[in-house]
């Protein structure tokens, strides 16, 4: 890829899928880590896992064609790659030796990878169910047979049962696909040990199928089954009950990932690296990774108001935040403190409460509920208030403090409300721009094929504000041969600037295959961007470039899709 | 009935009953008044009960009735009835309203009586030694924690009465006032008002009700905003409430002296100016203007030493909250009661409003009166023109204030403006005519006060204050706002004009400051700091507010001076280097010449890399000097006429002690800034080329210089004087540089003109490129000109450039003068055939020669 200017460099994130929980975690960290590196752009290049090798699979078919646009990690000369695509490790095989690599959660010889150090995190949750909860008989939501991770992780799990004097046996053991179609494997497992004491699931995608069968028997996780998961993703703390996961417990892989990269691309050597885990406690396993004593409250203590901090919002602390950002850690000492100070002082002024009110808010409408999971929060805050009332000399005070709490609880609620709402409205959305952009597309009086015109103009229609229309001259067709190439050449036809369309003169469409991602037209939001395929059958007929939006990674391929059948009925 | 704000049911643990309450609501019609009493469900609880309504709307005997009424639905309630002009509910001044406040005791105890002041007999008022006794046998009890008590203002002695209660029962807290009557007009004002309950109503009684109870505690409060001004006075004649002589000097002058005539025709503004007592500072004693005497209801005799004072604003603002810090502090406040003075409401009314406001959200409740029994010094005593508040309650309960109000007193200063209003007009209005003793001692009194009461923002935080916010609070996002060149305002403006730019410009920061919640300092005198903590703003919002300030502070007015104020956000602050790093921001903000910038401490700082290569050159240069090096290197000018090379133009090449060599790029800038250096630098050079050149018949040498140079009188002395010694000083050429403005046209002129004179010659340097202006052309009369290098280098792959070359080489032939053009960066074979093409008549660069120490 020829660089805008030498001193900018790119970094090609390459994932299996973009929608999938993990992916979208180890994006979100790798894009976070990239804030405030000017001198980096990120560009992730998403494919579809694959698991069906049957010719006549339409699904198959259809993923071949997906899958074509890895090419575009080798026609993009990144400056360098962080690639995790544990189902597609066929597709790595024409990558350049000489570019900075990274691997994550992929074992691979002779190269960099970053790993999960699977142990500490699941013998923390299985020591925790035999030795305290007194469990005897563990089963385990399993893997594919070809996913690395999932094989260390039924070996870990082998290893824990045995070190305390259980056994292991194949019969607590069901593979799985590792996403949440995974109900069929839990109706087996259940149905192979129906007294079955608490489940380990491979990753938390998996745990949901799980859930979903349970609720089916009448089974409540964490009541009657206790559940674990893999990777504590956002997921997991949405699940109803909130689903205790093994989550990295400092760094996070892409973290992890891209620091060593960095090293590696300044021409450093660097070695292989494990990210250590533990266990994140939610309702399906009743664990408290912290308890608070009355007394640390009662006396207002600055570090355990930062201890309590870092417990109930877990995922702040792996964040990279922007150096211009409100603090939320400060804020949250802030008050807190004043209310445990007003507690110990049994006085708070009329003008301290509403400046705590105010903090409060402050704190809740700068997205501090992205760092936690409601429950946790909710249960955390309960604990605290509960220590703080038991003392009954200040009624004035704790009447003031609850007031404060259940303000706190409101903004919580509210804010997880407001994301709720918005996920969906953007759905919603996307749906009735799609369809209004076919009905634009699609009239019958002046429809003449061939003419990509009206495509063209109302692009801008799907509603993606800054994007790429990028378009080979002929679709190129996909024959089902490994090694395929796309021309050199592609046509950048139109971009949208902030929502605005622009359609570029033919004169000036023209573009190297290797620049889709360096054309100035483009605007780079900071967080980076993301290529989806457009084809239809085995033609394939351009990409489109587009920001790297949360929304994107949930519904471009969707979008892409429809975008490819208008393209489709107008050639 | 209007269920207005209610106080909070507080079940007390251990009372092992109801707890004390208090309801407040607004009279609306007898029928909701019955449905309220219904839900309230009085009669089914214990404890006495006090009704207390404060009524605008009902005559006497309306208001009886309506005290009947409420009777018939409590039967076990005592009433408690005044008249007034307005009332107080929930924080609120309404007028023409009748106001109902029920508080039902849990333990304590209610008592109430109405009793004549009025002798039935003689029609004389009783003493205020009876009324007292009656009162005690009445209503008092030992445990008595707070008496309620209206009289009318038709009981003269009421100072008297007030202070005798002092001696009857010592410690009760005694709240309550006259009652006034229900139109607020000052022709209303000696009018009396009415107190009555379920029985009937008076203008010659006492309403009095006791609070009494173990558990029952109460705190009371007053706050007046009244400041004493000048000396103490004596009260040396009175008659009864007529004050006649004040030193000597018949009151009514006395007052006039003070604050002018008007008040003959509005007495009312006597209110704004009243008297003190020796001793009690804030307790005004009103006093009434009339052409012959002043009238107090105040008990003021012959011989009582008194002050002038007034009200204004900030003693108003710290009145209001030294009173709301004692409510505020008190546990027990389930009933709030408010008495404000109707002298207040008439000529402060947005002062009541404001006051009233702090309490907006509680269950206060009370009335304007003509004058309040406040809690002084654990004294009870009679005043006028304040507004007290008392707080009684049996068990903690909890009541919501608005102590922002405290923080927001804008709406005050319209009061102070009109009252700084007045006293301006009659300063004029007295020297007009001619009465300077009086408007002289009131310009004295204005000047005094009018700082402290228009600009009393003028009290700022300071660098200290900034400091330990840094630290203690985590204030550490700081925008550093200064004016720079203030002293070049001083030459233009008078101080006046600074100072009111200065003020405004102030007011403006604190202003914007306090709107958005920020903190504000004053640092020096035009440098001032806002600052946020980062965990309430994120930088972004910050910046954006500053940036909106910095464009509302350009918008002068016509009075004010321009003035440009630079902004400086600072991420991230820590005490300790705050300093250090506005410092290098404002280096940085210097060099691109911004007057907004913001500036990360967490930023490696680049400069300091910059800032080493610097004085690393700084060495250089020194050494340099210092140890011969500086090293003339000399580049050969071909003559495309004569196919020769036999000029020169000289360059500066530096050495240090590794020998290594720096070309001017690399130094001159560095130089530049530390100017000596530059000069001694171009001297040496000068020297040197000179030495080289002077016994040399056929070779003649160029030789740089800049306008810097050309303004120093050691090195042009020393040009003329050398030129004037040379045999050949016609091969000696002068390049000045063009790259500089050209600032000091005339000095140019004048060296140019000496240096044909001693037969010298000149060249325009680096001609087509930056500053370049044609005008030189025509007024410099140069000998040579040299095409700058960029349009020579690409003179054959750009055609724009080579009509310039064209352009230059065409305007030499239509001139007659006798000019010669040199091109520079001559490059390669291609270069050089063009340039002959354009018989250009010098060409220099690699092609020919490269610079070297030596000439050929």
């Amino acid at each position: 890829m020829k660089n805008r200017s030498d001193s900018l460099k790119t970094i090609g994130l390459v994932v299996e899928d973009s929608f999938t929980d993990f992916s979208k975690e180890v994006i979100h960290s790798v894009a976070h880590a990239m804030i405030g590196r000017p001198d980096f752009r990120l560009v992730v290049v998403a494919g579809r896992y694959d698991g069906s090798e049957d010719p006549a699979d339409k699904k198959h078919q259809y993923n071949l064609v997906y899958n074509t646009i890895y090419q575009l990690e080798s026609d993009c000369q990144f400056d360098g790659m962080i690639l995790t695509i544990p189902g597609a490790e066929g597709l790595l095989h024409g990558l350049d030796p000489k570019i900075p690599k990274v691997f994550v959660a992929l074992e691979r010889e002779g190269e960099t990878t970053v790993n999960y150090d699977n142990e500490t995190g699941i013998r923390e949750a299985i020591e925790y169910l035999v030795n305290i909860k007194g469990v005897n008989k563990l089963c385990m939501l399993g893997g594919r047979d070809d996913n690395a991770d999932a094989q260390k992780r039924k070996d870990i799990f082998k290893r824990c049962l045995e070190s305390l004097n259980l056994t292991f046996d194949e019969n607590c053991y069901e593979p799985s696909e590792m996403n949440i179609a995974s109900e069929a494997a839990s109706k087996a497992l259940l149905d192979r040990n129906p007294d079955v004491q608490a489940v380990f699931c491979v990753n938390d995608q998996t745990a949901f199928g799980l859930y979903q069968e349970m609720k089916r028997r009448g089974i409540v996780p964490g009541r009657d089954v206790y559940v674990f998961g893999f990777d504590n993703t956002q997921m997991a703390g949405d699940m109803i009950p909130p689903l205790a996961s093994v989550g990295s417990a400092e760094i996070t892989l892409g973290q992890r990932a891209i620091e060593l990269l960095m090293m590696k691309m300044n021409g450093k050597e660097v070695e292989s690296a494990t990210v250590p885990t533990r266990l994140y406690g939610r309702e399906s396993l009743r664990y408290d990774m912290y308890q608070y004593t009355a007394m640390e409250m009662l006396t207002a203590d600055h570090d355990f108001i930062y201890r309590m901090f870092d417990d109930c919002f877990y995922r702040y602390k792996n964040e990279i935040i922007e150096p211009g950002a409100i603090n939320l850690r400060r804020l949250f000492f802030e008050f807190i403190s004043r209310m445990l100070l007003a507690k110990k002082n049994r006085f708070m002024s009329e003008e301290t409460f509403w400046e705590i009110a105010e903090l409060i808010e402050i704190f809740f409408d700068n997205g501090a509920m992205m760092y936690t999971d409601a429950n946790k929060f909710i249960q955390s805050l309960g604990r605290l208030q509960g220590a703080l009332n038991v003392d009954q000399n200040s009624i004035y005070i704790n009447h003031k403090n609850n007031r404060l709490f259940s303000m706190a609880r409101d903004h919580a609620i509210r804010s997880q409300f407001i994301r709720r709402n918005t996920e969906s409205r953007h759905v919603n959305d996307g749906r009735n721009r799609i369809f209004d952009f076919q009905v634009e597309t699609s009239g019958f009086m002046d429809h003449e094929p061939g003419d990509l015109t009206t495509i063209v103009e109302n692009f801008s229609r799907i509603g993606l504000s800054n994007a790429g229309l990028f378009m080979f001259s002929e679709p190129y067709i996909y024959d089902g041969k490994k090694d395929h190439k796309f021309s050199d050449r592609i046509n950048l036809v139109c971009v949208t600037r902030n929502g605005d369309p622009y359609v570029l003169p033919e004169e000036r469409r023209d573009t190297a295959l290797s620049d889709i991602f360096c054309r100035e037209e483009l605007i780079y939001e900071g967080r980076g961007l993301t290529a989806y395929p457009l084809f239809y059958g085995n033609e394939v007929y351009g990409f489109v470039v587009c920001g790297m939006t949360w929304q994107m990674l949930n519904m471009g391929e969707f979008y892409a899709g429809q975008l490819s059948r208008c393209i489709h009925m107008n050639l | 009935m209007d269920l207005s704000d209610g106080g909070v049911r507080n079940e007390d643990p251990g009372a092992g009953g109801y707890a004390m309450f208090t309801w407040n609501f607004q009279f609306v019609s007898k029928a909701k008044l019955a449905e309220t009493f219904n839900q309230l469900m009085l009669e089914r609880e214990k404890g006495d009960i006090l009704i207390r309504i404060h009524t605008a709307i009902h005559k006497g005997d309306e208001a009886v009735e309506l005290a009947a009424f409420i009777k018939s639905l409590a039967p076990k309630a005592r009433i408690f009835g005044t008249s007034t002009s307005a009332v107080i509910s929930g924080g609120r001044l309404l007028h023409d309203q009748c106001v109902i406040s029920v508080t039902r005791m849990n333990e304590g105890k209610i008592k109430s009586a109405r009793i004549d002041f009025k002798d039935p007999e003689s029609g004389l008022l009783l003493s205020p030694d009876i009324l007292c006794r009656k009162i005690d046998e009445e209503v008092l009890r030992d445990d008595t924690k707070m008496m309620l008590c209206f009289v009318t203002g038709k009981y003269g002695d009421v100072y008297d009465f007030v202070e005798t209660t002092n001696d009857y029962f010592p410690g009760v807290q005694m709240i309550g006032g006259v009652a006034n009557a229900p139109a607020i007009a000052v022709e209303s004002f000696s009018e009396s008002g009415f107190v009555f309950d379920e029985t009937g109503w008076s203008e010659d009684s006492l309403m009095v009700a006791s609070i009494s109870g173990r558990r029952v505690e109460s705190v009371s409060s007053y706050a007046t905003g009244a400041c004493v001004i000048g000396d103490e006075m004596e009260v040396t004649k009175t008659d009864g409430a007529k004050v006649l002589t004040i030193d000597g000097v018949p009151a009514p002058e006395k007052f006039r002296e003070d604050i002018g005539d008007d008040v003959r025709e509005h007495p009312e503004l006597a209110i704004l100016f009243p008297y003190v007592y020796a001793g009690t500072d804030d307790v005004p004693v009103l006093m009434l203007y009339s052409e012959d005497f002043l009238s107090a209801n105040h008990n003021v005799t012959a011989g009582k030493r008194i002050k002038r004072a007034f009200i204004y604003d900030r003693k108003m603002v710290s009145d209001n909250r030294t009173l709301f810090e004692k409510i505020e502090n008190f546990e027990k406040a389930e009933t709030i009661f408010g008495y404000s003075c109707t002298a207040r409401s008439m000529l402060y009314s947005n002062c009541v409003k404001w006051e009233l406001s702090i309490y907006e959200n509680s269950n206060m409740c009370g009335c304007i009166t003509e004058g309040e029994f406040v809690w002084a010094n654990g004294r009870n005593t009679f005043a006028n023109c304040a507004f007290s508040v008392s707080a009684v309650g049996e068990a903690p309960t909890v009541q919501q204030y608005n102590p922002y109000v405290l923080s927001h007193t804008a709406t005050l200063k319209t009061d102070n403006r009109k009252l700084i209003d007045y006293l301006t007009v009659m300063e004029d209005r007295l020297e007009r005519e001619e009465n300077y003793a009086v408007a002289d001692r009131l310009k004295e009194f204005i000047s005094k006060f009018e700082s402290k009461i228009l600009y009393a923002e003028e009290e700022f935080m300071n660098e200290a204050a900034l400091n330990m916010d840094i630290s203690l609070r985590g204030y550490d996002r700081i925008c550093v706002i200064n004016v720079l060149d203030t002293t070049g305002m001083r030459l233009v403006f008078s101080d006046q004009m600074i100072a009111a730019t200065r003020k405004n410009y102030m007011n403006k920061c604190a202003k914007f400051a306090q709107s958005k919640r920020y903190r504000f300092y004053l640092l020096d005198r035009w440098e001032i700091v806002i600052a946020a903590p980062s965990y309430m703003v994120s930088l972004y919002n910050f910046s954006k507010d500053m940036r909106e300030l910095q464009k509302e502070l350009s918008r002068f007015t016509e009075e004010d001076i321009a003035i440009v104020p630079v902004f400086c956000v600072l991420n991230d602050c820590r005490v300790e280097s705050v300093r250090n790093v506005y410092s290098a921001a404002r280096v940085e903000m210097m060099k691109k010449n911004v007057q907004f910038h913001v500036h990360s401490m967490r930023e490696s700082n680049p400069d300091a890399e910059i800032m080493r290569e610097r004085y690393h050159m700084v060495n250089v240069i020194n050494y340099a000097l210092s140890h011969d090096k500086v090293i003339p290197h000399y580049q050969g000018i071909y003559d495309s006429k004569e196919n020769t090379i036999r000029h020169y133009e000289s360059l500066m090449r530096l050495e240090d002690e590794s020998g290594r060599i720096y070309y001017p790029g690399e130094f001159l800038d560095v130089a530049r800034a530390y100017g000596l250096l530059y000069d001694s630098l171009s001297i040496t050079m000068i020297r040197k080329v000179f030495e080289r050149f002077k016994d040399i018949e056929d070779r003649s040498v160029s030789i740089n210089l800049s306008m810097r140079d050309i303004k120093n009188e050691e090195i042009i002395n020393y040009i003329y004087d050398f030129l004037s010694t040379v045999a050949h000083p016609g091969n000696f050429v002068f390049e000045i540089l063009e790259n500089e403005d050209v600032d000091d046209y005339n000095s140019l002129v004048r060296f140019v003109d000496n240096i044909h004179r001693y037969g010298g010659l000149i060249s325009i340097d680096d001609f087509g490129a930056g500053y370049s202006n044609l005008q030189h052309l025509t007024s410099i009369h140069s000998d040579y000109i040299k095409i700058d290098g960029s349009i020579v280098r690409n003179c054959c792959n750009d055609s724009e450039s080579e009509k310039l070359v064209a352009l230059i080489m065409g305007w030499k032939d239509l001139s007659d003068r006798d000019i010669r053009v040199v091109a520079e960066f001559v490059e390669n074979e291609e270069i050089c055939n063009k340039l002959k093409l354009y018989n250009v008549d010098c060409l220099q660069g690699y092609y020919f020669s490269r610079p070297s120490t030596e000439i050929k």
